[in-house]
């Protein structure tokens, strides 16, 4: 008989919470709800993320996070049960509470998160994020909607001042990839798609975000105090410009 | 705060949205799902979070006018979010581990129960229950004689046993091991195919703690099932739960051992459907859907009704067993046809014939290009009808030689009618083997044997040739052919260690 157990394995989600992911996006396709409940629950996924959130937001309290990963969970099945496409639920929830928790965190205006790896680990105190709103926007707040045509088309006209081809390109990509409602776009899949290698990406992508971000400023498509990358999870590889 | 500029809060979720789906997560995914289970919610907890998850969800569901989800979340939050807490507590993933029984549980109505009458294996009565389980509560048996090469140099290289998943991976062929096939070994996908269509039809058989005795090959297609993307929501709810059956608390290792060797050794006399009759079904349904669309499909939507077709049939999304029926089928039909018309014989006698013949209506439909068999057989009517009355009287001594049927010449067509109007069948066999493999050699000889011979007669005809021919005989195009063939002998020459002067 096997003695392994899910906590013997050194890396990486287990069989059976993969199974329970992939369980879970079955059910919500299908319109089980509970079922979804159900699998996200054994996946032990849902969990996690609350123990992250309270880790890495510390201005979140607990009601805040529960509040959180509740609407995470809600906007998972509606876009599931509406047709969309989640390959990696686990990762869809992440992404998603990273959004809701940094627009959440903003609006609080309270600055000390304490993990180093958090996507915004510290934001201006003036800068208020105003995500959308979490009773109409079924995508978590993060995803690609309909409503956002002319930010596209604002943002594609301000690749040129970018900077460098390199740099255009990765940011055209990412933005291609947002209009066509892409889940995930990795670095590996820039590079290959543009013919780079990966770590120029991960530089071109930081540079550019940075710089779509001061470009926008600028130009007035976000307000004077928007700072959203004012640091980063990138930031040991911006090359110090 | 105040109300933000629509154009501002937009541009700001682009950027927000264009940055986190290209921020790379798997580590921080990774460590989440690892962080779950190291620290997972207490039940207070679990009910404290589900209970919003609830209520989030039957709130975005009315915001989004979906009256089956409210409905389906309306006045039962409590229970439902009960139920999931108390169902993790007690689920059977770790079960076994530290010899806990599995329990079975009820499903759609169907509740756990004693098979009766009880069941036999290799000659013992063992009493087993009948209920479900989920296919990722089954663990995967350790000590299956199937894998015992695999297992033994997985315990050589790792100086231990195979985990749940390295188990799953070593039964799907995805586990480096030298030597080992890593090709669908256990013919996982086609059981998969079946599984996905109809379900697990027979129970796997699990001891009082999990594991499996009988069905690791279903259960692991149930996983890849569940896994895949190939397959669709309902075919992978199918895969979700198995109808198993468990031995009692008290079975002893005999018993175990009579299931296993029962269900290993002892042949359930099952005889599969012969080809004929599965190719006849998959080309009817062929014709039905070909009779539903508007006009002949093009060759693309005929792919694409191939795909439902093999999917039809729990053949998988590869439609070339498909293909293979359609066209034996094709030839078949034109046997029969032959001799039911052109040489008057009872329809009955004819499909038997068809029938045993089967096998050669697939050697005979291969090659379809100049130089194949179906298209020298289509070349020439009489030769092919001469096949099909030979087929008929049985006088083809062995199937390969359908294949030599390619090297018609004179000589072989004579010898095939001789062979068809000999009234002893063993002459009329050793007839048309000796006229086949024949003219088989032949197409050889010329290629091989006498290469140097027509070399000789080639160069020396080139070289007497005047030079005005070049100019003004030979074509441009033959010119071409010329440089392009020499130039083929200068590399070959050169392979093989010739000399060539300058």
């Amino acid at each position: 008989m096997t003695t392994d157990s899910p906590h013997d394995e050194a890396t990486g989600p287990t069989q059976a919470q993969k199974d329970a992911l992939a369980r879970a996006s079955t059910a919500a396709a299908g319109g089980d709800a509970v079922g979804m409940i159900e699998a996200l629950h054994l996946s032990h996924v849902l969990d996690g993320l609350t123990r992250k959130l309270t880790q890495n937001w510390a201005s979140l309290g607990p009601d805040d996070v529960r509040e959180i990963v509740a609407e995470l969970v809600a906007a998972l099945y509606r876009k599931v049960v509406q047709g969309g496409r989640v390959k990696y639920v686990a990762a869809y929830l992440y992404r998603a509470a990273l959004g809701r928790a940094c627009d959440l965190h903003a609006a609080k205006k309270q600055v000390r998160v304490t993990d180093p790896a958090a996507l915004v680990q510290q934001v201006d105190g003036a800068t208020v994020w105003r995500g959308p709103d979490s009773q109409a926007d079924h995508s978590g707040g993060w995803e690609y909607t309909e409503a956002m045509p002319r930010a596209l088309a604002a943002a594609r006209r301000l690749l040129p001042q970018l900077g460098q081809e390199n740099l255009r390109a990765v940011m055209a990509y990412i933005l291609d990839a947002v209009e066509a409602g892409r889940e995930e776009v990795s670095n590996v899949e820039i590079a290959e798609a543009l013919g780079l290698a990966p770590d120029s990406v991960r530089q071109s992508r930081f540079r550019g975000f940075q710089r779509l971000e001061r470009l926008a400023r600028e130009d007035r498509l976000v307000r004077e105090d928007f700072a959203f990358l004012n640091s980063g999870d990138d930031r040991e590889e911006e090359p110090g410009e | 705060m105040s109300n933000p500029d629509p154009l501002h809060q937009e541009f700001e979720n682009l950027v927000r949205t264009a940055y986190l789906l290209s921020t790379e997560v798997g580590k921080e995914v990774e460590e989440v799902l690892r962080a779950g289970l190291d620290r997972p919610l207490s039940p207070a907890e679990s009910v404290e979070l589900l209970g919003k998850v609830v209520t989030a969800l039957k709130r975005n569901a009315a915001a989004a006018s979906d009256a089956a989800t409210v409905t389906a979340l309306e006045g039962q939050g409590e229970a439902i979010v009960a139920r999931i807490v108390a169902a993790r507590q007690c689920t059977p993933a770790t079960l076994g581990t530290n010899g806990t029984a599995v329990t079975l549980q009820a499903r759609n109505g169907i509740a756990v129960r004693h098979v009766q009458p009880r069941p036999f294996f290799h000659g013992k009565e063992i009493p087993v229950k009948e209920g479900f389980l989920r296919t990722t509560d089954i663990r995967l048996w350790d000590g299956n004689e199937r894998l015992e090469i695999h297992l033994a140099q997985f315990r050589e290289r790792h100086s231990r046993k195979p985990g749940r998943e390295e188990l799953l991976e070593i039964m799907l062929g995805k586990m480096s091991l030298p030597g080992a096939d890593t090709n669908d070994e256990f013919r996982i996908i086609e059981l998969a195919s079946s599984i996905a269509i109809n379900g697990v039809r027979k129970p796997p058989i699990i001891d009082i703690a999990g594991n499996l005795l009988d069905g690791n090959r279903r259960v692991t297609a149930c996983h890849l099932i569940l896994n895949s993307d190939d397959y669709s929501t309902e075919q992978k709810r199918r895969a979700e739960y198995v109808c198993v059956w468990q031995l009692a608390e008290n079975a002893t290792e005999d018993e175990k051992a009579a299931v296993v060797v029962s269900l290993n050794f002892e042949s359930d006399c099952k005889e599969p459907w012969p080809e004929y009759v599965k190719a006849r079904k998959v080309f009817e349904e062929w014709q039905a859907m070909l009779a539903l669309e508007p006009r002949v499909p093009a060759a693309e939507r005929q792919r694409e009704l191939k795909v439902q077709l093999s999917l039809k049939f729990a053949l998988g999304r590869d439609t070339s067993i498909v293909n293979r029926y359609l066209k034996m089928v094709e030839v078949a039909e034109e046997f029969e046809e032959h001799h039911a018309n052109v040489r008057q014989q009872e329809e009955f006698v004819v499909k038997h014939r068809a029938r045993q013949f089967f096998q050669y209506f697939d050697e005979l439909s291969k090659g379809a290009s100049p130089g194949g068999v179906w298209h020298t057989l289509g070349q020439n009517p009489e030769y092919k009808q001469l096949v099909f009355d030979l087929l008929f009287q049985r006088k083809f001594k062995k199937w390969e030689l359908i294949r030599y049927l390619r090297y018609h010449n004179k000589d072989v067509q004579d010898a095939l009618v001789r062979a068809r109007d000999d009234a002893d069948t063993d002459n009329a066999k050793d007839t048309i083997e000796e006229a086949l493999t024949q003219a088989k050699a032949r197409q050889r000889e010329p290629r091989v044997y006498d290469a140097n011979t027509r070399i000789e007669c080639f160069v020396k005809w080139l070289e007497e040739l005047p030079i005005g021919a070049f100019r003004d005989d030979i074509t441009p195009a033959n010119l071409q052919m010329l440089v392009r063939a020499l130039e083929l002998v200068e590399r070959q020459a050169k392979a093989a260690g010739t000399v060539i002067p300058e």
